[in-house]
């Protein structure tokens, strides 16, 4: 399916395109490139980011520039530039000493740290954009596209869902999601929740072994066009399973036990209950499911890439 | 001092030591054993607990006798786990025995409101939950000991208190971080035992709790560890004791896995399957009523709307369960299934039958199927055991 050509559905309309790096405020911008400072009484005028789902949005204000600087990239993808009232706004002001305190309707949060602030705020922004949008089944899956039919990867933390997800897209797959993928049960389409990836720095074979949970990770700055901006079927589930010392291996995951793993991976099953479990259930005999062992990132991309390509074959 | 070892229960006890060395730098010091009854291989008195409990806590719980039963028996559970069992040597201060009055036989159990290190109360209705809350106390114990408190922690975790994360996805429940550690490291424990108990030469009773443990925990137990990951700030020893923590956790989800997932009878314990084989000429097990049955062209997934519990069963387990309609024996079963796959009643297999029975055994475990006068006492899930 061309992508270009395809239709785009309803329940990604209102999401508007691709954004322009303009939906963050002129001074935010301005400041992207400053590095650390503006800590305590920051002479930066206000400056505020939305970033959005599906038309809503969480609007996070700032007098520190850094601090949208250092959101930003991590939403590039869905930025939503507008002036309707957000769903939530999340206050951040910076402190002495390189701290900061983020205010989310409650009580203030302190941070000692940018990078410690940062990952909380993303935590924040990605919750309330999924609890915005209860309707859809939420995965905890990396997802990526190619010629209109989706590849999803569900796993737990440190399986290698997100190196394979970056690692597809830089062989011509579109990205869809890195971490949380949402899905439609009124359409059984994948929609894009495209915030950029990060992968962790695996040591070199031969190292000592490290956990993947304490290897420190990177963001990927994906270019706007290798992003998928329209929802897709999904043409297969693959089940990583990184290891040091795994030899590479795909092998076929019954139906029963695929819709087992989606439904540990399923983020919001408190809201759907036994509809999610029928749901589920459902799209696993639809859906072929495999588990991927593998410890060679590349070897297990290519892998994907000839399942995928067996697929074509056989349609 | 190497943090990595203190998470997990250690055969040579030096997390035990580190425990007590820290609870002793703070001036606590263990009072002596004085004449009383003792459990723990008389290392542990059990003792009257007063004026500790809130007014709701004293309506419904009432002192047990120092002799009372259960409490051995739940020591025996525990010993399956040495490692555990020392430690609660070593960092029990004291038992404090109780009855629910409402005659559940799940464990409730304190530890943190006592004012002094060490001492727990627990309900001795049923003896393989009482070995459950008392581990999962002294984890309790262990965490407190080691700086993570419901102030800001001293040690190990650096997240403030006013930053929650969502507990429990199937609630809506959040808590803050510390919390949220001591919710897992405690069903850590209670996992642990769970799958020692399974591995052990337990009885039936016990295995049916653990099991129904290991069902109700385990998922939580994954959704928490992503959490935690992601989001819990460590220090120093924070970074040791959870490298140490994760070892550990990967491998009691392995283990655990193994005895939820693979609800087939090749999975279960031929021993137990063997036992459970003599004792089912007359029951008729029957499909507990609100399962929901997804069905696949080999597979069946069965849902527990009101447990929250998911499986899949393969062709084999799912024979069996279709054939639990109550209007069945365990050996009409096997002699149907045999019929199926070729042999006649007389040459019908032993390890076919006690294949059934271990598939029956299992779902009983799992609490999949009604009670019946029968199979209950045989199997021994009715005997007033909370669902």
């Amino acid at each position: 399916m061309d992508r270009a050509a395809s239709p785009v559905p309803a329940w990604f309309r209102s999401c508007g395109g691709v954004p322009p790096r303009s939906a963050v405020t002129a001074s935010a911008s301005a400041a992207a490139g400053n590095g650390p400072g503006g800590h305590g009484t920051s002479v930066s005028p206000p400056g505020t980011l939305r970033i959005g789902f599906l038309g809503r949005a969480v609007a996070i204000d700032s007098d520190a520039p850094e601090v949208l600087a250092g959101v930003e990239p991590r939403f590039r993808h869905l930025l939503a530039p507008g002036a309707g009232q957000p769903l939530c706004r999340i206050e951040v002001r910076a402190l002495p000493d390189h701290r900061y305190e983020f205010r989310n309707g409650g009580p203030a949060v302190e941070a000692k740290s940018l990078p410690n602030l940062i990952e909380r705020l993303t935590y924040q922004i990605t919750l309330r954009l999924m609890e915005s949008r209860p309707e859809l089944i939420w995965l905890h899956a990396a997802a990526v596209a190619r010629h209109g039919q989706a590849v999803v990867l569900p796993a737990d933390s440190g399986k290698g869902k997100s190196t394979l997800a970056t690692l597809l897209c830089s062989r011509g797959w579109s990205f869809l999601a890195d971490d949380i993928v949402p899905l439609d049960p009124a359409t059984g389409l994948l929609g894009a929740f495209p915030r950029s990836p990060e992968i962790r720095h695996r040591p070199p074979n031969g190292s000592a072994p490290v956990r993947a949970q304490s290897m420190q990770k990177t963001l990927v700055d994906l270019e706007p066009a290798d992003v998928c901006r329209q929802n897709v079927p999904a043409r297969a589930v693959v089940f990583p399973a990184f290891s040091p010392a795994s030899p590479l291996c795909l092998t076929p995951c019954s139906p029963a036990n695929a819709a087992l793993e989606l439904l540990r991976g399923c983020l919001n099953f408190v809201h759907h209950g036994q509809g999610a479990v029928a749901y589920l259930c459902d799209w696993s005999r639809r859906v072929p499911a495999f588990t991927l062992a593998f410890s060679d990132p590349q070897e297990a991309a290519s892998r994907i890439e000839g399942l995928s390509a067996d697929f074509g074959a056989a349609a | 001092m190497e943090w990595s070892r203190l998470a997990e229960p250690q055969p040579d006890g030096c997390d035990t030591a580190k425990i007590l060395q820290l609870t002793r730098g703070r001036g606590y010091v263990r009072p002596p054993v004085n004449g009383e009854r003792t459990c723990f291989d008389g290392r542990v008195p059990i003792r009257d607990l007063v004026g500790a409990f809130t007014e709701d806590q004293r309506r419904v719980l009432k002192p047990a006798p120092h002799d009372h039963p259960n409490i051995e028996k739940a020591c025996a559970l525990i010993r399956l786990w040495p490692a555990a069992f020392a430690q609660c040597q070593g960092l029990l201060e004291s038992l404090s025995p109780f009855l629910d009055t409402r005659k559940t036989s799940t464990a409730s159990s304190l530890s943190d409101q006592f004012g002094s290190f060490g001492q727990i109360a627990a309900t001795v209705n049923d003896s393989t939950t009482l070995a459950l809350a008392i581990v999962r106390e002294m984890a309790h114990l262990k965490l407190h000991a080691l700086g993570v408190r419901s102030s800001p922690a001293e040690r190990i975790l650096l997240n403030p208190l006013a930053e929650t994360y969502l507990l429990d996805p199937r609630t809506g429940a959040r808590h803050p971080m510390h919390r949220l550690v001591h919710t897992q490291y405690a069903a850590t424990y209670v996992c642990a035992l769970s799958i020692q108990i399974l591995n052990g030469l337990a009885g039936p009773h016990p295995r049916a709790v653990a099991a129904r443990a290991l069902a109700s925990h385990l998922p939580k137990l994954e959704f928490r560890a992503g959490l935690i990951r992601d989001h819990a700030r460590l220090d120093r020893a924070g970074e040791g004791f959870f490298e140490g923590y994760f070892s550990w956790l990967d491998r009691l989800l392995g283990e655990g896995r193994a005895f939820l997932v693979a609800a087939e009878p090749s999975a279960c314990r031929p021993e137990s399957a063997s036992v459970a084989a003599l004792e089912m000429g007359r029951v008729r097990p029957s499909r507990l009523a609100g399962v929901h049955e997804n069905t696949f062209i080999n597979e069946t997934l069965l849902y527990v709307p009101n447990k929250n519990l998911a499986l899949s069963l393969n062709s084999s387990a799912r024979a069996v369960w279709e054939l639990c309609d109550g209007n069945t024996t365990v050996i009409e079963i096997s002699r149907k299934i045999g019929r199926d796959v070729g042999y006649s009643d007389a040459e019908l297999p032993d390890s076919l039958t006690g294949q059934v029975a271990a598939a029956v055994v299992k779902f009983h475990e799992l609490g999949l199927l009604e009670p019946h006068e029968h199979l209950a006492p045989k199997i021994g899930l009715s005997d007033g055991q909370s669902r």
